[in-house]
């Protein structure tokens, strides 16, 4: 069976901080931030097969009331693919979404963790090409 | 895979050690596989509380200087590949599998990884973000004495019992430049360059950190001259080489200044002007300095 989900684009280089993550598009040349919500989020991404699995996911280690979960996540991946940090990948049958296993949605809500808003911050400086030294290339450098 | 041992030096690094480790502890590498050492070169401030409350390898060296920390880690680790990072550097979640992965080419006997800048912020940040400082692409190719910075380097552990330790006559820069030569020379292997093995580097903040940090790079240079002084000559050529490329960037800044006072639009381009300038005049003055202090008349 024929399916399009989306999947993280190897060309975004990521590294995991206290509080978040820093993503680095090696196409674009932006760098993001991801606080803890958001990078939890994009780790389940490697998981979900489906809008709907990565939803239960995301409920089975955030508590939240009115709904938040539901209204925020796609908004969320929405950015996520504004920014061309996500690309659509056709699965054809021989291949699938990454992980089928589902998810236990009976979890106690004492174990889960309050939800905060899921947040992308995009920085004004980007990756620069490298320019060599026009410096005499003859001498050494000492960096 | 192979075992890797990642070795750490920290001096003073509160504000940045903890969301090193953290990035090295998260990496997709299997952690069975690594060892990370993280050598105190005996600081002051809550470095050590820091490290000990991590589940790494804490290991003390109380002689000053960036090359004698590192020996102190590559005496004290088990890998068959040795890793360097910095404590001023994140890692990508992939940078220790790519930069092993590399090794697996013939004839490679030490991998260098990329360095990009680590959310630039401030103007002597941005400065260093659009240099590209420390990415190896701007050193590897270059004729004379070739190098690639510990900040991101990877070495068979064979390498160090062939040609030696670092030498602790750099205190705190150089090292790379000097043991890549040593590397290159004397085994006859291969320094592979691995683009997606990536470092974040946090560059210096503010222009006083700058300034001392270009500073330690012009004593360094002095040293590799000293020390390579058969083969690289500093004569006048050279001296009315580096002091014209210096008087160049001060007249920049000058005639920059009255259109910058004028409207802030400009202000990134000036601020590029300026920090070129004040990168040149602390070199040039810490490369005097050092080479006076050791005997020698370089200008």
């Amino acid at each position: 069976m024929k399916m399009t989900w989306i999947v993280k684009d190897p060309e975004v280089v990521e590294t995991v901080l206290e509080d978040g993550a820093v993503l680095l598009n090696l196409k674009t040349k932006f760098y993001y931030s991801l606080n803890g919500v958001g990078y939890t989020i994009w780790q389940l991404l490697d998981a979900a097969g489906s809008p709907e699995d990565l939803l239960q996911r995301v409920m089975a280690e955030y508590k939240s009331e009115d709904g938040q979960i539901a209204k925020s996540v796609p908004n969320f991946i929405k950015e996520l693919e504004r920014e061309q940090l996500l690309i659509q990948h056709d699965y054809d049958g021989t291949d699938g979404p990454p992980n089928k296993e589902s998810v236990e949605a009976e979890v106690s809500s004492l174990e889960k963790r309050p939800f905060n808003e899921p947040e992308l911050i995009k920085h004004d400086e980007p990756l620069h090409d490298v320019v060599l030294n026009p410096f005499d290339p003859q001498l050494p450098l000492a960096e | 895979m192979p075992f890797v041992s990642i070795v750490v030096p920290a001096f003073n690094a509160e504000s940045h050690i903890k969301d090193c480790l953290i990035s090295l502890l998260n990496m997709d590498y299997p952690p069975e596989r690594r060892e990370v050492l993280v050598v105190d070169n005996d600081s002051t401030d809550r470095t050590a509380d820091i490290i000990k409350n991590l589940p790494v390898c804490y290991l003390l060296e109380a002689r000053r200087g960036v090359s004698s920390v590192r020996n102190k880690g590559i005496k004290a680790s088990r890998g068959e590949i040795l890793a360097f990072t910095d404590a001023d550097c994140v890692a990508s979640r992939g940078w220790l599998r790519e930069l092993v992965r590399a090794f697996d080419e013939p004839g490679v006997g030490g991998v260098a990884g990329e360095i990009v800048a680590h959310l630039p912020q401030t103007p002597a940040e941005r400065y260093a973000a659009r240099i590209r400082h420390l990415s190896p692409q701007k050193y590897l190719s270059r004729p004379h004495l070739p190098f690639a910075v510990f900040a991101n380097l990877g070495f068979r552990r064979e390498i160090f019992d062939k040609i030696g330790l670092l030498d602790e006559t750099f205190l705190s820069a150089g090292e790379s430049t000097d043991f890549c030569t040593r590397f290159l020379r004397e085994t006859g292997l291969k320094l592979h360059y691995a683009p997606r093995a990536l470092i974040f580097h946090s560059h210096r903040k503010t222009v006083g950190g700058f300034f001392k940090q270009q500073w330690n790079y012009g004593r360094s240079h002095a040293l590799l001259h000293i020390k390579y002084r058969q083969e690289i000559t500093w004569g006048w050529r050279q001296t009315i080489s580096a002091h014209r490329d210096l008087f160049r960037s001060a007249w920049t800044v000058l005639e920059n200044s009255p259109r910058y006072l004028r409207s802030s639009d400009e202000k990134e381009d000036f601020y590029f002007f300026y920090f070129e300038f004040l990168r040149k005049l602390a070199e040039r003055l810490g490369f005097i300095r050092e080479s006076i202090a050791r005997g020698y008349i370089y200008f």
